[in-house]
């Protein structure tokens, strides 16, 4: 008899379609607890990853000693500038680069290798770097910063963890992001029925309404960017694929790489004859009939000086989702040998796999598609932050009807403040410091992220300090104005350190640069408008009266008592 | 030229909104709420026009670009309109017909511009 009934319920359960009983209760469970356990490090996640698709923009923004030369200079008269110096610092090199500032680039830069013999007569190689001015051809001394770079880098690595440590971190919490996104699509019941809704005016559904919105609007780009993430660490997160195939290790590992990544450019080595290389100037004519003009990302020249020298000049642009091609020449003659197309696929699963890494990427995207790729990473961090508010929110509600509350949840209430407004405002910590710290300064690039951490710490702390005197709702009004006031005051500092500050940069027409200013302009109007508008919010109800309202025959428990 | 898809996306939208009687009802709300089949019509509407939003993504950006510019404004798109829905309702009629008549004046345009300019040097589209 209880065989059977054990068997219907197992049938009830299996057969029952997800969105009614059991199922979906016990998925808004694993919703619910995955989602507020791993919120922080997604949180971070979401806002470093939404940062990472400007952050050539931000690093232009951080070297404002970046000339602002001219755009509309000849490609042939760059590359003159840049092999003239070259010829004067790196004559013996072995490797020369050129970047131009096409695209997404926004400077002039010649980097070069050179490579010495040590005490002990080891070979030591070390890449030298100069960002020229275009029209003086000297190098101009670009301060030391991490940049965009560093902030995007922090998106899957962290920091100060060890790389391997960082990266299983960021593996575990995406996998949970993962439950967290097919779990929330199980629980929503209404996915269609609710689309455009947002119920703004009522309390109760409003955060419940916002994360809705916030997830089931960009769905394809969050399902497409954890997937995706998930997949970059597949070879360190499930490495008995390859093992089982290869063996484990890291020399089974390359010979792994090796078959899958074709060899994009053919590797010469040097043969150790002695010949003069050709200028870049000479070929250049050569190049424009292959590629047109003004075309050139970077040109490089790799074995210099040997007879198997060859030079590399890629086009810029795309070419479908991959990097455009890349064109070979000889070092010494000048001819014309070969074209590479890059990335091509050597397997249906590499295609994959290089499909969704560069959709993850956004490489291939020009402004207007970045930006779209941007805001939908916003949403999703507003999605992670709506869903931390909602949890607390919710069991706010039901600790008050109930009289008590858990030292848990007031910890997450307090933790939430900290989290959701202290991030941003610790990122614009970093461009202050990046202003404020002295040029000559060694470690100021260490020392910029150190104060991100360090006031995303003081941030944490403040709401638990705080609450001794101030409620909750004020405390977020006070971090809010806070974050206002450093965004806001951002482009005013940039005004007195550099001079390229809002006032030059919007009447000559260097938009990357406006932008950044006035884009910390608008978070700060943003966060003001929430603070004002939080502050002016009808008092949360009298908690504290309530809460130690008990009925007649109860006895006082022994349990904290929260003044939100 | 670059416009129309995006319009045609919100288009599309509102167009499956108005099957839905909570949004009729906030957009037309003297209107009485019509029949089930009306209904129908405007949601098949709405898709068609949906897929005629990513028809035209596809066309003028090519298939990989075409459809992450799709998804992409997809969610801007909606994101306006939940905000407009909730926020200021009336405006979604207004604007929705502002975007009809821009489409068609944009194409109509782009297309007698390009019929005038045979040999004549002509400003790009």
């Amino acid at each position: 008899m209880s065989f059977v009934s054990i068997l219907v319920e197992a049938g009830e359960v299996i057969l029952i379609t997800p969105g009614q009983g059991r199922f979906r209760q016990s998925m808004l469970w694993l919703h619910t607890w995955t989602g507020i356990v791993f919120a922080i490090v997604l949180y971070f996640i979401f806002i470093t990853g939404s940062i990472g698709y400007f952050q050539n923009e931000i690093t232009y923004w951080m070297e404002p000693e970046t000339p602002l030369n001219d755009k509309s200079v000849e490609q042939k008269d760059l590359l003159n500038v840049a092999e003239q110096r070259l010829k004067q610092v790196a004559a013996d090199s072995t490797e020369w680069w050129v970047d131009f500032p096409i695209g997404r680039q926004y400077s002039l830069m010649i980097s070069w290798l050179e490579n010495s013999i040590n005490q002990d007569g080891s070979n030591e190689e070390i890449w030298h770097e100069e960002i020229l001015d275009y029209d003086t051809g000297k190098p101009v001394n670009v301060r030391d910063t991490g940049g965009g770079a560093t902030l995007y880098a922090m998106h899957y690595s962290l920091h100060y963890l060890p790389n391997i440590v960082a990266y299983w971190l960021v593996s575990f919490c995406s996998m949970f992001m993962f439950v967290g996104l097919i779990t929330g699509i199980i629980i929503h019941k209404q996915i269609f029925k609710d689309f455009f809704t947002f119920r703004s005016a009522k309390k109760q559904h409003s955060w419940r309404d916002l994360h809705t919105v916030l997830s089931v609007l960009p769905l394809p780009f969050h399902l497409m960017m954890t997937y995706s993430g998930l997949l970059f660490f597949v070879t360190m997160s499930m490495p008995s694929i390859i093992g089982a195939s290869y063996g484990f290790g890291d020399e089974n590992l390359d010979r792994y790489y090796d078959d899958v990544y074709l060899e994009d450019i053919v590797q010469q080595d040097a043969a150790g004859i002695k010949a003069t290389s050709i200028d870049f100037s000479d070929i250049f004519s050569d190049i424009t009939k292959h590629i047109g003009s003004n075309n050139i990302d970077y040109i490089g020249i790799e074995n210099r000086g040997d007879i198997n020298a060859y030079i590399e000049v890629s086009k810029s642009g795309y070419d479908g989702l991959s990097d455009s091609e890349t064109y070979i020449f000889h070092g010494v003659t000048g001819q014309f040998q070969s074209v590479v197309v890059s990335n091509e696929s050597t397997s249906m699963a590499k295609a994959f796999y290089d499909t969704l890494f560069v959709l993850h990427e956004g490489k291939f995207s020009d402004y207007s598609v970045r930006w779209l790729y941007f805001i939908s990473g916003l949403m999703g961090a507003g999605m992670i932050a709506s869903g931390m508010i909602l949890w607390a929110t919710k069991r706010r509600e039901r600790s008050n009807k109930k009289g008590i509350s858990h030292q848990g949840l007031i910890n997450v209430e307090r933790l939430n403040i900290g989290i959701i407004v202290g991030l941003p405002t610790s990122i614009a910590i970093y461009f202050w410091l990046n202003r404020l710290l002295p040029k000559n300064f060694e470690a100021r690039s260490d020392w910029e992220i150190n104060g991100l951490f360090f006031t995303w710490s003081l941030l944490l702390v403040y709401p638990f300090l705080a609450s001794f005197k101030y409620n909750t709702k004020q405390i977020w009004t006070h971090q809010l104005m806070v974050a206002s006031l450093v965004y806001g005051l951002l482009p005013l500092i940039n005004y007195f350190t550099t001079n390229v500050h809002l006032g030059i940069t919007l009447s000559n027409g260097h938009w990357v640069l406006a932008g950044f200013d006035l884009f910390m302009l608008l978070c700060s109007f943003v966060f003001g408008l929430c603070a004002v508008k939080l502050s002016n919010s009808p008092p949360v109800v009298a908690t504290y009266n309530s809460a130690i309202k008990l009925n007649k025959h109860e006895k006082p428990l022994n349990k904290i008592v929260s003044k939100a | 030229m670059t416009f129309i898809p995006l319009f045609t996306t919100f288009l599309a939208f509102i167009l499956i909104s108005l099957s839905m009687k909570r949004h009729f009802r906030q957009l037309y709300p003297m209107r009485k709420i019509p029949s089930l089949q009306h209904l129908f019509l405007f949601r098949l509407f709405g898709y068609l026009v949906l897929f005629l939003s990513i028809f035209l993504f596809i066309s003028i950006q090519g298939l990989g670009l075409g459809l992450v510019s799709f998804f992409g404004v997809l969610t801007l798109t909606v994101l306006i309109q939940v905000l407009l829905f909730s926020y200021r309702p009336k405006w979604i009629i207004v604007i929705s017909s502002v975007f009809v008549f821009l489409s068609i004046y944009i194409f109509i345009v782009s297309h007698v511009v390009v019929l005038h300019c045979d040999n004549k040097s002509c400003i790009g589209v």
